[in-house]
Parts: C-alpha cells; sequence; structure tokens
C-alpha cells in the first residue's frame, strides 16, 4: 500500500518537477562549468579534394594546440586595446 | 439534512480532491466555488452578487506582482550570482556545506516560493557534493525541511504569509520583528541536529573545490543591475508603504511594472512561467471558503475549538498552531491557511482575543507542519524526486529516521516562542 502510494508520488514528482529541474540542472552545469564556445567551420573553397584531412582536424592535437593560442592571442590583444 | 451538514460534506470533497490529486487543486478548488454556488444559491446562504466579494483581490494582485519580481529576478541571473557569491564566500568543503546550504536555502526561500528555493539549491547541491564527493541525500533532507522554516521569514516569502499579513494588517517590519527570529532559532536548531545525526561531518574527509566566477550566471549586466535595484528599492517600499499611505500590494505590483518595462525582459515569457495554478485556485477557493463561511459551519468549528480550548486565549492560541501544523502535514497549507482565517476570525470577534497571536500562530504552524513526513510538503516530494532521478532512492526511510523527530522538536520550539510572543502580546 505504501510502497504503491510512494510510486504514485514518485511518477507525479517526475512529470510536474523534472522538467523544471532538467532545466534547472541544464543552467548550473553552464555556470559551474568554465566558459566554452563551439564554432563552426566550412571547408574553404577550393580544398574540396582534402575533405578527409579537413574533417580530422577535429581531433588534430597540433591544430587544437594552434587554435588555443589563437584565442590567447586575440584576448590579449583585446585587453591591451581595453 | 442541514445546512451546516451539506457544506461540511461539500468542503470534505474538495479538500479529498485535492489530497488525493485526482485533479489539479486548481481545478478542485474552482468545482468546490460552483458547488458552493450552486447549494448556497439553492439554501439561500449567499446572494449570486455577494460571490464576487468573497475574492481578496488585493491578494491576488500582491501575489502576482511579487510572482513576476522573482521570474524577472531569476531571469536576470540574481540568485545565482548569489548562490556563487556564497559558494566561493563560505566555502564548499563537506564541513562548510553544513552551513553552506542552509544559508542559501533560508535565503532564496525568503524571497522566492519554497519549491522554487528548494529546486535551484538542490541542484546546486547536487552538483557540488558530486564535486566533493558526499552523499547529497541528507543535504537534501535538511534543505526541505529549511526551505519550509524558511517560508515564515517575511510576508513575501509564502503564500500563507500574504494570506494571513493582509487579512491581520502585519507589516513587513512586523514579520522581520516576530517571525523573522523564530525562523532563526529553528534553522539553527535543525542544522545543528542533522550536522551531529544524518550529516555525520566529523567523519567525512575534508575536500575543497574551485573558485566560481560569479558572473558567469548573469547574461546581461545592464539587465542585472537595473533588476537588483529595481528589487532594492521594492523591499525598502515595502518595509515603509503604510507611512506612505499604500498597501503592500501596489508596491508589489508597481515594482513588478517597473521591472518590466525597464529590463526589456520579454512579458509573454515572464507570464508562461507563473504559476497560474496558484492564482486560480485562490479564486475558486475563496469562494468555497466564503460559502462554508456562510453557511455556519465555520462558526461551528471556532466553537467548538473554543470549547476544546475551555476559553482559554492561550490554549486556544497554542492550538491553532498544532491545529494548522497537524493539518498542513497532511494537505496543502494553502487550503488550510484559507480555511483557519475565518476560524480564527469569529473567534477574534466572539472572545474578544487577542488577534496578534492567533495569527503568529497559525504562520508558524502550516511553515512547521509541512515537514511532518517527507510528504507533507512540495519541497519534500520535489527533493524526492530529484533523488530519485540522480539514484538515490533511500529519501523516504531516511526522513522518518529523523526528519519526523526534527519536526516534533521544532514544533515544541515553536509551541515555547508563541507562548512567550502571547505573553508579550497578550
Amino acid at each position: 500500500m505504501l510502497k504503491k502510494t510512494l510510486d504514485k508520488l514518485k511518477s507525479y514528482t517526475r512529470r510536474e518537477r523534472m522538467v523544471e529541474y532538467e532545466e534547472e540542472r541544464r543552467r548550473v552545469n553552464e555556470i559551474l562549468s568554465k566558459p566554452s564556445i563551439a564554432i563552426r567551420v566550412e571547408l574553404p573553397p577550393g580544398f574540396e579534394d582534402m575533405r578527409e584531412e579537413f574533417m580530422s582536424l577535429e581531433h588534430d592535437d597540433a591544430f587544437l594546440s594552434a587554435v588555443k593560442d589563437l584565442v590567447r592571442k586575440t584576448l590579449l590583444m583585446k585587453r591591451l586595446k581595453r | 439534512m442541514s445546512v451546516e451538514a451539506i457544506f461540511a460534506l461539500l468542503f470534505t470533497f474538495i479538500v479529498l480532491l485535492i489530497f488525493l490529486e485526482l485533479f489539479h487543486r486548481a481545478v478542485a478548488a474552482l468545482i468546490g466555488a460552483f458547488l458552493a454556488t450552486y447549494f448556497g444559491l439553492v439554501y439561500h446562504v449567499i446572494t449570486y452578487e455577494e460571490i464576487f466579494t468573497f475574492i481578496d483581490f488585493k491578494l491576488l494582485i500582491f501575489v502576482i506582482g511579487v510572482y513576476i519580481i522573482v521570474e524577472v529576478l531569476d531571469r536576470a541571473g540574481v540568485f545565482h550570482f548569489i548562490a556563487l557569491i556564497l559558494i566561493n564566500l563560505v566555502g564548499a568543503s563537506p564541513r562548510r556545506l553544513t552551513i553552506l546550504f542552509p544559508l542559501m536555502t533560508i535565503l532564496f526561500s525568503a524571497f522566492l516560493s519554497n519549491i522554487a528555493a528548494m529546486v535551484i539549491v538542490a541542484t546546486l547541491t547536487v552538483a557540488i557534493t558530486k564535486r566533493v564527493k558526499v552523499d547529497p541525500l541528507p543535504y537534501l533532507i535538511l534543505e526541505s525541511i529549511i526551505a519550509n522554516i524558511g517560508g515564515m521569514a517575511l510576508i513575501i516569502s509564502s503564500i500563507p504569509n500574504m494570506l494571513v499579513g493582509l487579512k491581520a494588517g502585519f507589516t513587513f517590519l512586523d514579520f522581520l520583528v516576530f517571525s523573522f527570529p523564530l525562523m532563526t532559532i529553528l534553522t539553527v536548531i535543525t542544522v545543528l541536529a542533522f550536522r551531529r545525526t544524518l550529516l555525520k561531518v566529523d567523519a567525512v574527509e575534508e575536500r575543497g573545490i574551485e573558485k566560481f566566477d560569479p558572473w558567469s550566471a548573469v547574461k546581461d549586466r545592464r539587465v542585472f543591475t537595473r533588476s537588483l535595484f529595481i528589487f532594492v528599492l521594492t523591499l525598502v517600499l515595502l518595509v515603509f508603504c503604510d507611512r506612505i499611505g499604500v498597501g503592500m500590494e501596489a508596491v508589489a505590483s508597481g515594482g513588478a511594472v517597473a521591472l518590466l518595462a525597464l529590463t526589456g525582459i520579454d512579458l509573454e515569457d515572464v507570464l508562461r512561467h507563473i504559476d497560474w495554478g496558484t492564482i486560480f485556485f485562490f479564486g475558486g477557493f475563496f469562494i468555497l471558503v466564503g460559502s462554508v463561511e456562510r453557511s455556519g459551519l465555520l462558526s461551528l468549528l471556532a466553537h467548538k475549538l473554543l470549547a476544546f480550548s475551555q476559553g482559554n486565549p492561550a490554549l486556544f492560541t497554542l492550538l491553532i498552531l498544532w491545529f494548522s501544523a497537524f493539518l498542513s502535514g497532511v494537505v496543502d497549507n494553502i487550503p488550510v491557511t484559507l480555511t483557519l482565517i475565518p476560524i480564527i476570525q469569529t473567534a477574534i470577534v466572539e472572545t474578544g482575543f487577542k488577534a496578534a497571536p492567533l495569527w503568529w500562530s497559525l504562520i508558524f504552524g502550516v511553515a512547521v507542519g509541512g515537514n511532518l513526513t517527507p510528504l507533507s510538503s512540495p519541497t519534500g516530494i520535489a527533493a524526492m524526486g530529484i533523488l530519485d532521478k540522480e539514484g538515490y532512492t533511500d529519501y523516504f526511510h531516511q526522513f522518518l529516521k529523523v526528519g519526523f523527530l526534527a519536526s516534533m522538536l521544532l514544533l515544541a520550539v515553536a509551541t515555547i516562542y508563541t507562548y512567550l510572543l502571547f505573553l508579550i502580546l497578550g
């Protein structure tokens, strides 16, 4: 009897409150984690034959490190200009 | 069958509908309003014109105003900004969490609805306890209890406070003087009791976490600054509104309009997130209670309670405290408050008892009563749902282990406090 009532209530809480909780969890995760950006970069024209090499850049450590360096330099320039 | 008996049956039927959650409580209250109107007109208990006078429009404006203010503040990131500042200030090691989370819960439930405060704090609790590798369950039990206690802090902290506060003519300062100290005492007692029992903080390894940037919670600094400024101004005006000759409902709705106008936040979007269910519930339940009162049933109940307390004002005050606490342990505290208000009014008119201690006992009773069982309040139910989602299924039993005893302890302390208040005000 108690278990039935509990299950009923649990399904109620899931239905009513869980949407609210999911929204809040997304928001909290966003706030507590380090800020990040996702940029969409398209294959430059004239390099259609290098599609595979282009796609593999996503996992290329040297390339990612160069992007990070570029971000650092850009932010540094922006800070100096402030 | 007498008129009182018909209305008693109708009232019990509607309360059962609310308790069993067969319908949304607003729908149940509206069914009650229509049936009460029908029986009231058939038995000449009420006239059609006076039905609408039962609805307290001042209260509805006050509640909607507060809802809009809180929604805009939340969108501006004010509450998360404050939460991150608190995390940085207090620290998030397991031992410090026993100070951090209660503090956050009290602060948020003083301004937000208890359930909204619970969802924000519980989400942060789950995220942070994961980082410091401790069990979130005891913290969530503690928070669900404290969210209910925090609801008694200010007049804007909970619906029962607004209901009783407007009816009794209490000011914002009255709550700071009479209700806030009890809230503080009960919070300290709860935290101390939990530190030694459920949290077992001495046995936990201390682990800290990194500092957070509070501004990460704010999307638009201009909106944030304006929201905070208007909110503080609204609070100040709420404190002094009786001196400038306007009611709290005017200040709250004025604050809401100013926020909407000056922050540029989308009104349609804000309105979509307002708890309209509670507003419609009020409309229905006001008509139901008004009709039941006219039938003479509530006066009859008032006389029974007075007879039980043998006409002793101190005993009657404490009876209201315990009666409201146990009732709101079973049913939502808003219908309990709406029902007990006319009963208290009858007792005050017929016996000449001092009004203030009775009103305070009702406010304290419905706040503490929400902690009697894990299912007594929406905060407990929300905590259980969140923990269930995170894979912790033992909330109910863990709460029963300590929650009920803690609640009885809180009720005992509230009884002593109410009696002292009776001696001072009576």
